[in-house]
């Protein structure tokens, strides 16, 4: 074979898996606060009795090879953010995908023809748990919306702002949803 | 333990990994080793020696179990190896003449009966026996050879293990292995003493560079046999020995390193020898060109086919036009010499010339008093150079300023000189006669040859303002040869590949001599 470099090697695989990690990371906004756990072993798991699907996402790129000709520096690097820009993508669709079936802890605006409206927004969230915080101030979910959705979302304020009559409901609904987070912390507790 | 890992390196080794071992116990056994080598030229005779009772012995070397179907299948090189009898100069006109087969593994029972039925008819035929040697014998020999001198502290031992237990590409860890090599033949040593000992440093050579054997890591490969040559030398220059049974043993050595050499030299001249493996960053590709180019050269010097020079050259030209050779530091140094040295020789000079140029621009633009990114010194290998390019570009932080200065401004500058370049260095001396020129001196001769060497001076010096040229050509035409150690001092092959191995050891008494013997060559 002809020589080889295993300290440079390793550096250069050192820089381009952070270059890929830090756009994989910090590239999608979704992707961004999704906690990232690491199954340490075993090849199955389960969150109560729900096994959890695992997904694959699978980036790649093609690159010619010449003879004693390499990638130059900024391709190469460049090459890892954007697999790690990819791959992010495929990771928000996942999640995407995953949150398409409301719960608890997720819902989804369903788009209609119509403007997106406050009725609309109370609506997706009655079925969530809305936890409260020690300020007794309620913790709302995130929402993420496509660039489209949220162009509409800027042009039809006037559809989901705040009135009178809205902030009424709006308290009431998170009035109905303290008693719900009470209820549920009361049942915290130890029992014979 | 010793046993084991014995046993471990003899069956997990080629033929290739185990012939300088197998030399040096020729050698212990009084034997003469005329030629070791794996060429279409020796018909069978990978190893040639005279045995004390003047034989001559041909040794036939396999690194697998050698059974019915292995026999059969070198069975045409078995024939050349008994029927026809060897040629070298160092033979008398009449000698008796017998071959021997040698496995690191073993022989079936077969095979053996094979040997024993060809045996008879070949003595019928007039031809010498075929003698079967297994690995159960080569062990024992090997194990003997090397038995008293293993090491048996803990730091030693965790120094050798460290160096057994390596992937064997690219992972040579140079001063560590010279610093084995220097407690290993440590000491005031008799001659007895010293042939016993550089026995065993061969021995131990051949363990500890196993893998990169079966990696087939010949760049490698080559950097331990000259480190090894090169402290086989060393013990002997500190004991007074100039000529006594150790050249022998460093002959072994030297000709491993050049057949490493000219191992990577075969793989080079094959098509698309450097086309990158996998996804590869371009710096690395041409780190590895110009090393590889680099060794290529040094072969070519030494002694190799017109065609493979020629293809040398052909690549060494292509990659030049297209930028894709770096000279990555300082001890990119003797890299680029060795470039330099061959292109002359094939009448390029003009290349040879700017790429002298070019290093010598370099170290006036970068080496300075006042420059922020200086090129790496000599103690700086390759990978580690390549590596701190890299950390620069993708995590500049902001470092201590040092003071810098050059190791090569000197050697680069007198070579120049012997060139008649001075227009060229007349239009760079204000830059360059800024930087200051470093050179260490070891107190003895010896000292040369060490990796790691605690005697000496190191000096710091610029050029006078104005600079005499008249003083200039006289050091240049007069390298202070006489404080090299005797092999440096004679042998310019050894002192060239030296320089590879060792890329710090940059003083002009070397690379003068070596300019000297290498130029009137041309």
């Amino acid at each position: 074979m002809l020589p080889e470099f295993p300290t440079a090697q390793e550096a250069i695989q050192k820089a381009w898996n952070e270059g890929f990690f830090k756009a994989l990371g910090l590239s999608d906004p979704l992707v961004a606060q999704v906690e990232v756990r690491v199954q340490k072993e075993g090849t199955k798991a389960f969150i109560g009795n729900t096994e959890i699907q695992f997904k694959k996402a699978h980036v790649e790129h093609q690159w010619k090879p010449e003879n004693g000709k390499g990638i130059p520096f900024d391709d190469f690097f460049a090459r890892a953010e954007s697999l790690g820009q990819e791959m992010a993508k495929q990771q928000a669709a996942i999640c995407f995908e995953a949150l398409s079936t409301p719960g608890p802890h997720n819902a989804v605006f369903k788009g209609s023809d119509s403007a997106f409206c406050f009725e609309d927004f109370l609506s997706s969230l009655e079925g969530m748990e809305i936890d409260f915080d020690e300020a007794g101030m309620p913790k709302w979910p995130a929402a993420f919306v496509g660039g489209e959705a949220f162009a509409s979302l800027r042009m039809n304020r006037k559809a989901w702002s705040l009135t009178e009559e809205r902030q009424r409901r709006l308290a009431e609904f998170v009035e109905r949803k303290r008693k719900d987070f009470d209820e549920r912390k009361a049942r915290r507790r130890l029992v014979d | 333990m010793k046993e084991r890992l014995v046993e471990d390196w003899l069956t997990r080794i080629n033929e290739r990994g185990y012939q300088t071992a197998f030399g040096q116990s020729l050698l212990a056994r009084g034997f003469r080793v005329l030629r070791i080598s794996h060429s279409p030229f020796e018909h069978g005779k990978d190893v040639l020696a005279i045995s004390p009772g003047n034989e001559v012995h041909g040794y036939q070397l396999k690194g697998v179990d050698i059974g019915v179907k292995e026999w059969e299948a070198g069975y045409g090189q078995i024939c050349a190896l008994v029927e026809t009898r060897p040629s070298h100069p160092a033979l008398p006109s009449d000698y008796v003449y017998r071959p021997f087969i040698v496995t690191n593994g073993i022989f079936t029972d077969p095979a053996l009966d094979r040997i024993e039925q060809h045996n008879k008819e070949w003595e019928r035929r007039g031809c010498p026996k075929l003698t079967p040697i297994g690995g159960k014998e080569l062990h024992r020999d090997l194990v003997n050879l090397a038995s008293d001198f293993w090491p048996v502290e803990p730091p030693d031992v965790r120094k050798f293990r460290a160096l057994y237990l390596v992937d064997g590409r690219g992972d040579f860890a140079a001063a560590e292995f010279a610093s084995f090599m220097r407690t290993l033949l440590a000491g005031e040593l008799s001659t007895k003493e010293l042939e016993r000992r550089v026995a065993a440093a061969n021995v131990f050579a051949s363990y500890l560079l196993g893998e990169f054997y079966r990696q087939e890591d010949h760049w490698n490969l080559f950097r331990g046999w000259i480190l090894t040559a090169a402290h086989l030398s060393w013990a002997a220059e500190r004991n007074g020995h100039q000529q006594a049974g150790w050249t022998e043993s460093f002959a072994l050595a030297k000709d491993a390193a050049v057949t490493a050499l000219s191992a990577l030299a075969t793989e080079c001249a094959t098509d698309f020898a450097f086309m990158p493996r996998g996804m590869e960053l371009d710096e690395y590709t041409c780190l590895r060109n110009t090393v590889a180019v680099g060794a290529w050269s040094a072969k070519c010097l030494i002694n190799e086919s017109e065609t493979s020079r020629r293809r040398c050259v052909e690549q060494i030209e292509c990659f030049a036009t297209e930028g894709r050779l770096w000279f990555w530091g300082e001890s990119a140094f003797p890299t680029l010499l060795a470039v330099v040295w061959l292109l002359e020789r094939e009448g390029r000079l003009k290349l040879a010339r700017e790429l002298l140029l070019g290093f010598a621009a370099e170290l006036a633009a970068n080496q300075h008093p006042d420059t922020l990114n200086p090129m790496t010194d000599p103690y700086v290998s390759a990978d580690d150079a390549l590596k701190k390019a890299i950390e620069a570009r993708t995590d500049p932080q902001k470092k201590r300023r040092n003071p810098v200065q050059s190791y090569t401004l000197l050697p680069l500058t007198l070579l120049m000189v012997r060139r008649n370049m001075r227009k060229e260095l007349e239009e760079l001396w204000p830059q360059l006669s800024l930087v200051t020129a470093t050179f260490f001196g070891p107190d003895k001769s010896w000292g040369y040859l060490e990796w790691h060497c605690n005697e000496g001076h190191e000096r710091d010096q610029t050029f006078a303002q104005p600079q005499s040229w008249k003083q200039l050509v006289e050091l240049a035409t007069t390298p202070a040869i006489e404080r090299l150690p005797m092999t440096l001092r004679n042998d310019w092959q050894f002192g060239l590949m030296f320089l590879l191995a060792v890329p710090h050891r940059i003083n002009w008494s070397i690379i003068g001599n070596v300019d000297q013997r290498v130029t009137a060559r041309s």
